[in-house]
């Protein structure tokens, strides 16, 4: 089962692409909700479809499923930095920082 | 008995931090519920967190009705200042 969070794909990252390249490439390039949806179509989008399965880490496994990975008692904060940080597993620390799930 | 008493606002940090350790360490034994460390951890802030619990009910009145005492002649939890009042949270 590959880390999703730290390995994020290219293609994953294509709506930031979008948006900075502006809304003449919508054409061509295919936004994700699109294709993550059922509304996908043979055309034009469909290229786009094709292009991401080949891409797929989790290519093969069932749509729909959702996969947490099992957590291990280790890394644990103070007590006191477990209060400020909203968790006392280092593991779990991950504030939102609207970047789209993208580490950086 | 005065020259130890806890200072107020610490100790209600503290109780704020235990408390949210024994909070957390109970949802990680809810699916890990033999998970030994996470036992000794659980039993360890707990212990901390009543301990504690028990520290400030002695010296300003009870945080919750675990340690309100009914042995007095009068009923101690309605001397505390109220969540709206100056010191109630």
């Amino acid at each position: 089962m590959p880390n999703y969070r730290y390995n994020t794909p290219d293609y994953m990252r294509r709506n930031n692409y979008s948006r900075q390249t502006g809304a003449a490439n919508q054409a061509t390039s295919c936004p994700s909700a699109a294709c993550a949806s059922n509304s996908c179509s043979s055309k034009p989008t469909r290229t786009c479809c094709d292009k991401r399965n080949e891409y797929d880490e989790l290519r093969g496994m069932p749509i729909a499923m959702a996969y947490v990975p099992w957590q291990k008692w280790c890394s644990l904060y103070e007590a006191e930095k477990g209060l400020k940080r909203g968790t006392i597993f280092e593991e779990l620390d991950k504030p939102f920082k609207g970047i789209g799930g993208c580490c950086r | 008995m005065t020259e130890n008493k806890p200072n107020r606002r610490e100790l209600l940090e503290w109780i704020n931090v235990v408390s949210f350790a024994v909070d957390d360490v109970k949802l990680f034994l809810d699916t890990h519920p033999c998970d030994a460390e996470a036992l000794e951890y659980f039993d360890e802030f707990k212990k901390q967190r009543v301990e504690a619990l028990k520290e400030y009910a002695r010296y300003y009145g009870p945080l919750t009705l675990d340690t309100a005492s009914t042995s007095a002649e009068r009923w101690g939890w309605i001397n505390e200042p109220w969540p709206w009042q100056e010191g109630g949270c």
